[in-house]
């Protein structure tokens, strides 16, 4: 499998996986066509099962060592992984960011449907970040007024994994969870080991000891349009599939006109640009790590001290 | 009659995507324009669009507020939100910031409650806001040029009058070329067939023309023809008078004197008619009919207004180039384009609209 260096990438987010498909959106032989960074690209799933994703040829421009036109030209390194086809537009070096809870024999793995946002990438993952709208956007489910606030929590980006944390997050919430039969206060810890990619992990209505997972897998198309997938990894033997997606999708189909109609869609990386309270301190950390990464796709980028004359 | 909010957040910003000349656009900014209906704002806040700027119009305790549609927060439109239970503000629907009548963000519900208040930089790009004659105007400059039009009857109409608000249309063409539409009378004899134009009588006499304080004044006989909107007596001639009143830049009190058939009495009806610049090719025309003829119905003039405009917009949405071309050797003119001859010279002479190289 031949690596493809694709030019004027944002280096950034140019050698990481991204997500391109769900895996169960896909059927043996078939093709899907998507678009990743602008680029186009087709995802099949070959006899046994292994996705394959390539470059389309007839949009943006040529990969490296397309001149010979043949059926090779244009492939691109394709993982399964977490129900989804993830692929990369240049030469990962890391393997995509760890998901252990998958692999507990009790746990339901599912893709939970994928929604097609005219955002950034970074402004669909900071709303997932966020406790403070859940009163607003999601009221009655996520959380309900006057229960508004947002306890103290704690933030860091994790030296070992160079991963953003937010820990010790709480808050009342009504009816947290397709299983859930009461209100309560959940506990949430936020991850986001990958600039496009968000998980949560919060305590399972059915078994107290154990934290469900809610992955956001954002696939950029362009700097301004995504398709968000929804992951789970949930202990739940009561709900059909079909419940938790619903359940999903229904919060997602909240944040969605919100999301859409944020100005600027890019996410500012700015200080300035925005002003930020209390609760927004993953969201402050989140921007400052994006900088740090060096990642220009999706966001407006810090003005350095030059640019103000 | 109107309180100004307060300013200290306003940036008159000119917009980064809008096709409206920059220096157009800081002269236009500087002038009161209709952004809404105050009856638009029963149900909570509303979005308008003014020269390319996103607006959310409102309505607290105090009085009528408008800003840009975003919350400094995280960008979210105001316009979706809701005013509180209080009245005294409105709520973003994101995060739920409350703002108050002069943008100053006063709560941020997802803080624990003894911290301190917002501070003052937390505020809205507020605007200068106003409301009149059941219109919410906004002017985008600290410093409006011109007071808003001066229309007395609308402030207190008497008994004898019915005040009738007509539906907000929204043109494909500019404030300017509406104007001049409404103002312009050798058209009437051809577009206006279906309401009260006469093909009969198309020749414009010389008329009265004034420049005044607020704009220009112009007055002339005509001969319409009635068809049935103003009584049910059968389609005849009917001798009227014009008195146009033209507010700069695109506001016009026409006001219109019919003799009454047996030629001794006078009845008089107003059309009221601004165009609102929402971008450089569109208009919201805000129209407002006042009339004291006997038996006259809001249904019969709202219906009548539609259809006059109906008649208009298929020319007017026609015209190019689309600007006004303020440069007076680019179109012919008749005599009859006196007003029309005097508004584009003012516009260039009075306010400065138009490059230099456009000045005629």
């Amino acid at each position: 499998m031949a690596a493809v260096a694709v030019p004027d990438l944002d280096p950034a987010v140019r050698d990481l996986w991204h997500p391109v498909a769900a895996l169960d959106e896909l059927c043996q032989g078939g093709t899907v066509r998507t678009q990743l960074l602008d680029r186009s690209v087709a995802v099949t799933l070959d006899a046994d099962g292994r996705p394959s994703a390539r470059l389309e040829a007839e949009d943006g421009p040529a990969p490296d060592g397309a001149g010979g036109g043949g059926p090779a030209t244009g492939i691109l390194p394709t993982k399964a992984a977490y129900e989804f086809a993830w692929t990369s537009l240049g030469a990962p070096t890391e393997e995509i960011f760890a998901i252990p809870e998958y692999d507990e024999p009790d746990r339901r793995n599912l893709s939970a449907g994928a929604i097609g946002v005219h955002v950034s990438a970074p402004r669909a993952v900071e709303n997932f970040l966020d406790m403070g709208h859940f009163p607003y956007v999601h009221a009655g489910i996520l959380g309900q007024a006057p229960r508004t606030e947002v306890l103290e929590y704690t933030v860091e980006v994790d030296p070992a994994s160079n991963e953003v944390f937010a820990r010790d997050c709480e808050f009342f919430q009504p009816y947290a969870a397709a299983v859930a039969s009461g209100g309560q206060r959940s506990l949430y810890t936020y991850r986001v080991p990958h600039p496009y990619c968000v998980m949560l992990y919060k305590s399972c209505p059915i078994d107290s000891s154990r934290l469900d997972v809610i992955g956001l897998f954002v696939q950029s198309l362009s700097t301004d349009r995504v398709r968000a997938h929804t992951f789970l990894s949930v202990i739940d033997d009561q709900s059909s599939d079909c419940d938790l997606r619903r359940f999903q999708q229904h919060i997602f189909g909240q944040d969605k006109p919100i999301l859409e109609n944020q100005s600027p869609r890019l996410l500012p990386l700015d200080p300035a640009d925005e002003s930020s309270v209390r609760a927004d301190r993953s969201s402050v950390t989140y921007r400052r790590w994006l900088s740090q990464l060096g990642v220009t796709y999706g966001v407006i980028p810090e003005r350095s001290p030059d640019d103000d004359f | 009659m109107y309180e100004a909010t307060d300013q200290s957040g306003a940036a008159a910003e000119y917009p980064p995507a809008s096709d409206i000349r920059e220096a157009d656009w800081h002269i236009l900014a500087g002038f009161w324009h209709p952004v809404a209906f105050s009856s638009e704002l029963a149900d909570g806040p509303v979005a308008a669009k003014l020269l390319d700027v996103e607006l959310v119009v409102y309505r607290t305790n105090d009085g009528v507020s408008v800003a840009r549609d975003l919350c400094v927060h995280r960008g979210a439109r105001l316009s979706r939100g809701w005013m509180d239970g209080s009245g005294d503000c409105i709520v973003c629907p994101y995060h739920g910031l409350h703002y108050d009548r002069s943008g100053q963000c006063v709560l941020i519900p997802a803080n624990p409650p003894d911290r301190p208040p917002p501070p003052p930089t937390m505020r809205l790009v507020s605007y200068a806001a106003a409301e009149r004659y059941g219109i919410v105007w906004a002017c985008l400059k600290p410093e409006a040029l011109r007071p808003l039009p001066e229309w007395p009857l609308l402030d207190d109409p008497g008994p004898e009058w019915v005040v009738i608000q007509i539906p907000k249309g929204r043109w494909a063409a500019t404030a300017s070329r509406h104007c001049e539409n409404f103002n312009d009378i050798a058209h009437i004899s051809w577009v206006h067939m279906k309401t009260f134009g006469n093909r009969d009588r198309p020749v414009v006499p010389d008329y009265t023309l004034e420049q005044t304080d607020y704009g220009l004044y112009m007055e002339l006989p005509y001969v319409e023809v009635e068809r049935g909107f103003n009584d049910d007596l059968g389609e005849r001639e009917r001798d009227v008078r014009y008195f146009h009143h033209l507010t700069y830049p695109f506001a016009t009190d026409l006001r219109v004197d019919y003799a009454t058939d047996d030629g001794d009495g006078l009845v008089t009806s107003h059309f009221y008619d601004i165009g609102s610049p929402v971008s450089a090719r569109q208009t919201d025309i805000y129209q407002i009919t006042a009339t004291n003829i006997p038996g006259a119905t809001a249904e019969d003039y709202v219906a009548y207004q539609v259809v006059t405009n109906s008649e208009d917009i298929e020319v007017v949405e026609s015209q190019r180039p689309e600007e006004v071309p303020l440069n007076l050797r680019a179109e012919v003119h008749i005599p009859a384009d006196k007003l029309s001859i005097r508004y584009r010279r003012d516009l260039v002479e009075l306010f400065g609209l138009g490059s230099p190289e456009m000045v005629a």
